[in-house]
């Protein structure tokens, strides 16, 4: 399956994906912001999943996630990772639609449990 | 007001006193140091120590540390080049208060010596540092999570200068119920280990945009962490993008009036800074 990493890190983009990598999916595609990541999700209609920062420039996290259920409805999942780490980030995120929510830092494992579930 | 100037060569004695006598400084008695053993006898309440950061070995550290066990309120200020910026951590640890850069600008050195005696002499000012444990805890928990590396807390203590000690600093501004600013301030060496460690790949010696994003990641992991255990208190912020300023010698500025706290941290047997700067802003 392909998965859309957006972030404005390179360094946690590339630590994303190579634990990805650990757990065999390989087809990554990868945007530094909402607006790249929006960009990203139309020449890339075949992404499955989407795991999107919150702090970005251009485009933060959150609104990029109210665009894709604008735009492309509640089938798409999208799992928040962030340093945002406080209950009302995180229920803001889910009632906004995250389909989960990662808090930075995060080990591998935790990485791997919360994304498991959306993998194909 | 007494002056004592380690150095290995006698040229900087006459560079000191020639900089206080240009500046028309008088009443300053200038003593060179031959051997740490000599503070005892030299050092009264009105001394400055200052240490010349170009010892090939440990004298340097060996005068500071000389110099607080004689009295902990004698100040002590590193001279050193940009160059030598990220090694100075040593010397702060041992009790050092600020670093002057060479070469020196008569200006710098002069308020230097003027602050760092103000300051032993002032009444102190209360620090109310309950906000500090939070970014202790995260920055432990950030290196511990995404390098595998065990930092210990050393030193910590108010610095009102903008040299920062590391060779490489990430930056987070924060801004709400208060503001200030957080600074995470790491040598090289350190800087491209704890990236690498965090990536699972060898990004070599140098401080490549590769290393200094992942400074960035650092300072706005920490500054989440933290903000997190500070919520529902008047230290509650929210935070926005890093920004990453590497160099020898660079300066930060912080919030002025605001009292600048610097932990001093080791990981793997080498020291970094955590600078935060931080107030509520209903008490200003």
């Amino acid at each position: 399956m392909k998965i859309l990493i957006v972030d404005d890190s390179s360094t946690m983009r590339r630590i994303i994906s190579n634990t990805l990598k650990t757990i065999g999916q390989e087809n990554v595609v990868m945007a530094g912001d909402g607006v790249e990541g929006m960009a990203m999700l139309e020449s890339n209609p075949d992404v499955e999943l989407v795991l999107s920062d919150w702090n970005m420039p251009n485009m933060n996290g959150l609104d990029f996630l109210v665009k894709i259920r604008e735009t492309k409805g509640k089938d798409l999942p999208v799992i928040m990772i962030t340093t945002e780490a406080e209950k009302a980030n995180v229920i803001t995120a889910i009632k906004s639609g995250a389909n989960n929510y990662i808090v930075k830092p995060f080990t591998p494992e935790v990485l791997q449990e919360k994304i498991g579930p959306f993998l194909k | 007001m007494k002056i004592l100037i380690a150095a290995p060569s006698s040229s900087t004695v006459n560079m000191v006193r020639n900089v206080f006598t240009s500046m028309k400084v008088q009443n300053v008695e200038f003593v060179a140091l031959d051997s740490p053993d000599e503070i005892e006898d030299l050092a009264d309440d009105k001394t400055v120590v200052i240490v010349d950061w170009e010892y090939t070995d440990d004298t340097g550290t060996e005068f500071v540390i000389a110099a607080k066990k004689k009295n902990k309120k004698i100040p002590v200020l590193l001279l050193a080049t940009k160059q030598k910026a990220g090694t100075t951590f040593s010397g702060m640890k041992a009790g050092a208060s600020g670093v002057v850069n060479k070469p020196i600008e008569p200006d710098d050195l002069v308020r230097s010596v003027a602050a760092a005696v103000k300051s032993t002499t002032e009444k102190k000012q209360s620090v109310n540092v309950e906000f500090i444990n939070p970014f202790i805890d995260a920055t432990r928990n950030v290196f511990s999570t995404m390098c595998g590396m065990d930092v210990v807390r050393k030193k910590l203590f108010l610095k009102d200068d903008y040299k920062m000690l590391g060779d490489v600093s990430g930056v987070m501004g924060l801004s709400g119920t208060a503001c200030g600013s957080v600074v995470v301030s790491l040598p090289k060496e350190l800087a491209c280990k704890i990236v690498t460690k965090m990536l699972g790949e060898d990004l070599g010696t140098e401080l490549s945009p590769d290393v200094c994003d992942g400074v960035g990641e650092i300072i706005n992991m920490i500054a989440g962490q933290a903000k997190a255990m500070l919520v529902k208190t008047k230290y509650h912020f929210t935070i926005s993008i890093p920004s990453v300023i590497s160099g020898h010698g660079h300066e930060i500025s912080h919030k002025k009036g605001t009292p600048n706290i610097v932990v001093l941290f080791e990981a793997d047997g080498t020291p970094f800074a955590l600078q935060v700067c931080l107030a509520p802003v209903e008490s200003e």
